[in-house]
């Protein structure tokens, strides 16, 4: 498949890295060194400290046994078994995130998506603020031949989004997808701009399934947490997207981000055309990750 | 989580602090520590593991000193390595050619139209004549947007549309040396590391263009990656410096440390804000406040450094010991106390105390003030001499600070109780006066 050839190539450092430590740990048996160098290996993936700290332990325990097998039963069940998105219709779909994360591009890769599955597909451009994002979306409405609604004049999100919505009402299309300015959670009026969004969703327009997307750079280290977390008080997350899989990043921060704050990720982004977005496989990113073969 | 590591560092700093000397096993304990934390503020492991070994060469060479408070020693030895390591003095940008040329690089998103246009904003504000352009051909839109924000800040912007970059950027330079254009900045499109064709592409516009700056333009939230996605923007092309972005979240910001240590070359600005003015010169010993995440615990060590002067410490001591002491030096021991920053900054710093305890305390800052005052309302003779302050005295200096007669009694008993228990500690170290019931603290 394609596909696990892209992931298995964008992780094959990380693999070599990891399962070469794991190899080292069962040459040289369990000892603080073979542990540490397994440590900072898992750490370099971005992993995050605690989990590293549950995997290590996990190595210990069964310092004897087969540990690679229980390391990756422990990430299956970190990461439980796909979720996949039920889109009733109509839907509204809000793609969140920090700034530079890549919610513009995937707005337009999820309208392919879920137009392929023969949906009708609404855009919204809702980015009021980054200059010419309402160009870049229409750019891509163009691309995907599926309608887009802005209000060039508007510096309100929630105006714009209040006439796709009234707009995909009268049309009967099953999905509308909104793209969002970029914001950091520091910044409480644009976390609340985004409350004020959903407010409006759920009052004026309660026909509309809300489902709420974040995208999470690959890129980003441990603060990806802490924005899941913040931005989850603003709105309710019903899963994640994380981008920029096509680079040497490996996303780690996915095992802490279902563990600690049960947010699974749905897709990846593996590069900037429309195709380039893919349902997420926790046990194919596990083997991948661990350099295990995918059976 | 930033909370958690704050107390994690103070407990290690509060371990240090009582240190008579320091020990192998604690520099090994600390260094372990230490190596975590750095760790968690996504500073890379093999960049953390190279910090850790100069520390601790450090840290052995202060266990040799003897020096009287090892503990502190180890603190500084950490915070100045950190500091180093972030690039010591500020960077200059190199803006001798004519025109300077400045190129942007880096991963998508990561911030290089936003902080070309705030780098024009400025340079223009230096009063140069500042040129635009948009040689990012691929993203949708990206053109429009470095237009758009040349009109918010009133920048040419030169574009020849969806041309090729190179061309672009040649023929823009030379346009800009024919109009006598200081400075051209080149926007970019974001480019992952590993694409060799865009690699190739942006080498190519660095040699036909041969740029002042090629500054690598990255995310301060970067992860682990950051070592592999600068070594190879470095090995490409011949950087000149960073520019690391979006400081205004709360990132630890760990990839600054890795970025300066592979690319070998210091990061000029900071991006503050998705605003236009928001660029900043570099900060290396902000920066190091925050990724230890122990930003006042530290700056108060270096501000009591600072404050405590050496002569006029001198010149306490000998006060002191000849039972000279009077309200006026009282008033310039508060005034420098002040200096220092809060009575809770300043408890949080004392051993044995640690940040929970002081959480749910409300100490009164206040109460050092109205102290002050009640002192400011005497005559300098009356400070000079408090035996002068007789009841009357008393009543005036009350009006005058607004505290009640009651207060200035006290402030007078508890001062004459301290000369008191001055005689007796003769010897007594100037930092160690018991002070502390004069700030609602006893
Ligand atoms: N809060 C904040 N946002 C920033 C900062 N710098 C850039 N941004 C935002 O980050 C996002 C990406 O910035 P761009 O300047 O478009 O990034 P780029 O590197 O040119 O992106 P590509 O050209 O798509 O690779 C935008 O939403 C900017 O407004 C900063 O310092 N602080
Ligand atoms: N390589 C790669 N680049 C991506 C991916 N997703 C988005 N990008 C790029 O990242 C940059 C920022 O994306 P954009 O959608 O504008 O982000 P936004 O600011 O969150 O809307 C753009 O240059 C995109 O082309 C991905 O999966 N892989
Ligand atoms: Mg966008
Ligand atoms: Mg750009």
């Amino acid at each position: 498949m394609a596909f696990i050839g892209k992931l298995f190539n964008a992780l094959r450092r990380s693999r070599d890295r990891v399962s070469n430590a794991f190899q080292q740990i069962v040459k040289e048996k369990v000892s603080l060194q073979s542990l540490e160098q397994l440590e900072e290996t898992l750490l370099a993936s971005d992993l995050g400290l605690s989990t590293v700290d549950d995997i290590l332990d996990i190595v210990k325990k069964h310092s004897k046994e087969n540990f690679i097998n229980e390391v990756a039963d422990y990430m299956q069940q970190s990461l439980g078994h796909e979720k996949e998105l039920e889109i009733k219709s109509p839907s509204v779909m809000l793609v969140v995130g920090v700034n530079g994360t890549g919610k513009t591009t995937t707005v337009a890769k999820l309208a392919k998506y879920y137009k392929d599955q023969g949906k009708s597909v609404l855009l919204v451009a809702a980015d009021t603020y980054r200059a010419a994002a309402i160009a870049q979306l229409h750019q891509w409405s163009k691309r995907l031949n599926v309608r887009m609604v802005c209000n060039e004049k508007s510096q309100d999100p929630t105006s714009v989004l209040f006439d796709g919505l009234k707009s995909a009402k009268s049309e009967n299309i099953d999905l509308v997808i909104v793209d969002t300015a970029g914001r950091l959670h520091t910044y409480k009026n644009l976390m609340n701009e985004l409350e004020k969004m959903v407010r409006v969703i759920r009052d004026r327009f309660p026909e509309f399934n809300l489902c709420s997307i974040m995208t999470i750079d690959a890129n980003l280290g441990q603060n990806s947490l802490h924005q899941v977390r913040e931005f989850a008080k603003s709105v309710h997350l019903d899963g994640a997207v994380l981008t920029k899989m096509d680079g040497t990043a490996r996303g780690g921060i996915v095992f802490a981000l279902k563990n600690e704050l049960d947010l699974p990720v749905l897709f990846i982004g593996i590069g900037e055309e429309l195709n380039d977005l893919n349902e997420f496989a926790a046990d194919e990113y596990i083997n991948s990750l661990l350099g295990l073969k995918n059976a | 989580m930033f909370e958690q590591i704050t107390d994690r560092f103070d407990t290690i700093f509060r371990r240090l602090r009582g240190l008579g000397k320091i020990t192998d096993t604690n520099i090994q304990e600390t260094s372990r520590e230490i190596r975590r934390v750095l760790l968690e503020a996504d500073v890379n492991l093999q960049v953390a593991r190279d910090f850790i070994t100069h520390v601790k060469v450090k840290a052995e060479g202060t266990k040799v000193l003897k020096s009287i408070k090892p503990g502190e020693q180890f603190i500084k030895i950490i915070y100045e390595e950190l500091i180093h390591v972030l690039g010591d003095e500020t960077a200059e940008i190199d803006l001798n050619g004519k025109p300077s040329v400045i190129l942007m690089a880096g991963l998508q998103g990561s911030g290089k139209t936003t902080t070309c246009a705030k780098l024009a904003k400025m340079f223009t504000n230096q009063n140069k004549k500042v040129l635009m352009v948009a040689a990012d051909v691929y993203r949708p839109a990206a053109i429009e947007q470095l237009q758009s924000l040349g009109r918010q800040i009133d920048v040419p912007v030169y574009d020849e549309g969806l041309g090729d970059p190179v061309a672009i950027c040649v023929n823009a330079v030379a346009k800009a040396k024919s109009e006598k254009v200081d400075i051209v900045i080149l926007d970019t499109a974001g480019r992952l590391h590993i694409d060799g064709e865009m690699m190739n592409e942006i080498q190519h516009i660095w040699d036909e263009v041969k740029p002042n700056e090629i500054l690598f333009v990255a995310d301060s939230m970067t992860g682990q990656d950051a070592v592999t996605s600068a070594k190879a923007f470095s090995e490409a092309l011949p950087l000149t410096g960073t520019i690391l972005t979006k400081l205004d979240g709360d990132a630890r910001g760990g990839a600054a440390v890795s970025i300066r240590q592979v690319t070998g070359t210091p990061i000029k600005f900071a991006g503050v804000s998705e605003k236009m003015d928001g660029l900043e010169p570099f900060n290396p010993k902000q920066m190091a406040d925050r990724i230890l995440g122990f930003g006042d615990v530290i700056s108060l060590v270096e501000k009591a450094e600072l404050v405590t002067d050496e002569i006029e410490v001198a010149k306490l001591e000998k006060k002191l010991r000849g039972n000279e002491f009077n309200l006026e030096d009282f008033q310039q021991q508060l005034m420098q106390l002040k200096k220092m920053g809060s009575l809770q900054q300043l408890m949080g710093m004392m051993p044995g105390i640690n940040r929970k305890m002081l959480k749910g305390m409300d100490m009164d800052d206040r109460q050092l003030l109205w102290t002050e005052a009640i002192i400011n309302s005497m005559t300098p003779s009356e400070r000079r001499k408090p035996n002068l302050i007789d009841g009357s005295r008393r009543k005036r200096i009350s009006l005058g600070s607004g505290r009640s007669l009651q207060e200035v009694n006290q402030l007078l008993k508890q001062f004459a109780q301290m000369k008191k228990m001055m005689k007796q500690f003769g010897k007594m170290k100037p930092g160690k006066m018991p002070m502390g019931n004069f700030m609602g603290i006893s």
